[in-house]
């Protein structure tokens, strides 16, 4: 997956997800079957009005549904090619297509589309689709180094991935007085954060193991720990209880 | 500082941000509390310096993964520009557009020119070599114009009712022609200047095959009223295709990539302007050309068109000191 890294006007480095041709190609497949029913819906609406105007109507002679049938015409083509813009207008970024995806368009310094961003990317849309399904598009988006395509190009903007997270567990045990909790407090500073970072996934992930493989990985890691914190294996107690409470320790250091 | 008081220290810190953004996206920044508004701006620094921190002494660490989200998506928020709204639309068209056709004439005169002179060439084509005619005006078509010239009919005649769907019709043609013309820069100009050139020719022979006729006058009146806006209109898309060649063609002191944003703003700017120019001549087109209305009142009308035009480039440009 490509990245992005820009410098943020705060001066951190910020890394953008870039969507790739995949994600880019079916949102806009999806698009195209919204187009395609708002535009099935209009010209259903519209005849059915137009049926309904000659039928209440018909008496007057000089009144013909082609206003109507003008209108139809005019919205149709509004919306072939407003729907891209009003949509990435509106929703910054995002078409339907692209919100099912979770992929957005912003500009290539991380700031949200401004309109004539929007403008410029789908009026080049007209190049990118020749010769035929978006061909030229394609090929600039697998060249580039950034997955533009020419209207991406001309706009300057990126298409990226949303990664919505959601905020890293934090595990909390009370800290329970154990016989070797004053020794264990004098070495805990000795573990270092990936050690650390080994226990606490399996804290946290040890409900989802079977459980002879997570009796068999406490038992490895109290061993571990208890040679790290210089305690004797033999009196740290249970496996499970003796790694929360290191872990605890650990959290108040 | 371990990464767990860390990430314990921080972590309401960091949720708070993260339903205030929320609220931000779902109902604007308008529904937010007093209270709230005023602590997003140090909630966002905050959060930032979280972000350098974990990454420069927890490398690796999940939370550098989520800090970076958090900040981009708060980034998104907290930059936006608001540039919607009728009054920069007013001052587009009152100001803005006529400026940009001021500035950019050169360009606008060159489409212009690469048009004519592919009319200039259908024409003396159709003169000079008529059997090459097939080749830009398919046969039954210049065969229907002889029959209905024969006939003293000159152009199509639409009832009342067909009308507001021709107009509708010729409308998005041709801004869809504008936009085409325009988007083709991208070819390094060579699709533009394609483009032009085989309008031109059209318009040349067609030209031809009514004077030959006798009609002359007849095909002027056709064309002009509603072609007055619409070549004008043609010229700055042309033109505006010209511009955004230019940035691959001559970048200047600018990397292409660089060039195509500028000029690309500017050219699309000179299209959107040309939107209301194609649907005045398309009410024009629908309404005003199929009416049997004598020669002179259309020519009338197209004279008319090209004072309003000019008039109006001229008061957009002279209006106050530029902002």
């Amino acid at each position: 997956m490509k990245e992005h890294s820009l410098l943020s006007p705060e001066k951190v480095y910020l890394d953008l997800d870039l969507a790739g041709v995949g994600s880019r190609f079916a949102a806009c497949f999806i698009d195209g079957i919204f187009i395609d029913l708002l535009m099935i819906f209009i010209v259903i609406f519209g005849i059915g009005l137009a049926g309904i105007s000659l039928a209440l109507i018909r008496r007057h002679a000089d009144f013909s549904p082609t206003w109507l049938i003008a209108a139809v015409i005019l919205l149709v083509s509004v919306i072939l090619f407003g729907y891209f813009i009003f949509f990435e207008t509106i929703w910054s970024g995002q078409t339907p297509g692209k919100r099912l995806l979770k992929i957005r368009v912003v500009q290539d310094n991380g700031s949200p589309v401004t309109f004539f961003n929007v403008l410029i990317r789908n009026i080049l849309r007209i190049v990118d689709v020749l010769p035929f399904a978006y061909a030229i598009g394609i090929i600039a988006i697998l060249i580039s180094k950034k997955n533009q395509r020419l209207g991406d190009l001309a706009a300057g903007a990126v298409v990226v991935r949303e990664n919505v997270a959601a905020a890293p567990a934090a595990i909390d045990y009370e800290v329970v007085e154990q016989p070797w909790s004053g020794t264990a407090r004098l070495h805990i500073h000795e573990i270092s954060e990936s050690e650390f970072a080994v226990l606490k996934t399996f804290l946290l992930r040890r409900g989802a193991l079977r459980w002879d493989e997570a009796r068999d990985y406490e038992q490895k890691l109290a061993l571990f720990f208890s040679h790290k914190l210089g305690l004797d294996p033999d009196e740290t107690g249970h496996p499970s209880v003796f790694l929360e409470q290191v872990a605890a320790l650990y959290q108040r250091r | 500082m371990n990464s767990e008081v860390f990430l314990k220290t921080h972590r309401e810190t960091w949720n708070r941000l993260n339903l205030i953004l929320d609220q931000v996206a779902g109902k604007g920044p308008s529904s937010l509390s007093q209270e709230d508004l005023q602590a997003l701006g140090p909630l966002f620094r905050r959060v930032v310096a979280h972000l350098a921190y974990a990454r420069a002494n927890y490398p690796g660490h999940e939370m550098i993964n989520y800090l970076n989200n958090l900040v981009v998506k708060a980034h998104g928020h907290i930059y936006k520009r608001e540039n919607l709204g009728l009054r920069p639309a007013w001052e587009f068209f009152s100001r803005g557009f006529p400026r940009l056709v001021r500035e950019q004439w050169r360009f606008i005169s060159i489409a212009g020119l690469i048009l004519i002179l592919g009319m200039l060439t259908g024409f003396s084509l159709h003169y000079l070599q008529p059997s090459l005619d097939g080749l830009i005006i398919p046969d039954n078509m210049k065969r229907a114009i002889s029959e209905g010239l024969g006939r003293g009919q000159v152009g199509a005649n639409w009832s009342p009712g067909e009308r507001p769907v021709l107009s509708s019709v010729i409308m998005t043609n041709n801004i869809r022609v504008g936009f085409s013309s325009f988007a083709l820069g991208f070819t390094w100009g060579l699709a533009t200047v394609l483009v032009l050139f085989y309008n031109g020719l059209m318009l040349g022979v067609l030209g031809a095959i009514y004077m030959s006729q006798g009609y002359a006058l007849g095909y002027w009146s056709l064309i002009l009223p509603h072609g007055v806006l619409e070549l004008l209109a043609i010229f700055i898309c042309g033109g505006a295709g010209l511009v955004l060649a230019r940035a691959l063609v001559q970048p200047g002191d600018y990397t292409r990539r660089d060039a195509l944003l500028v000029q690309g703003r500017i050219a699309v700017k000179l299209v959107l302007g040309t939107i209301p120019m194609f649907v005045a001549a398309a009410l024009i087109e629908g309404f005003v050309t199929p009416t049997p209305l004598p020669d002179s009142v259309k020519l009338a009308v197209a004279a008319f068109s090209l004072a309003v035009f000019l008039l109006y480039v001229l008061v957009g440009n002279r209006t106050g000191a530029s902002r």
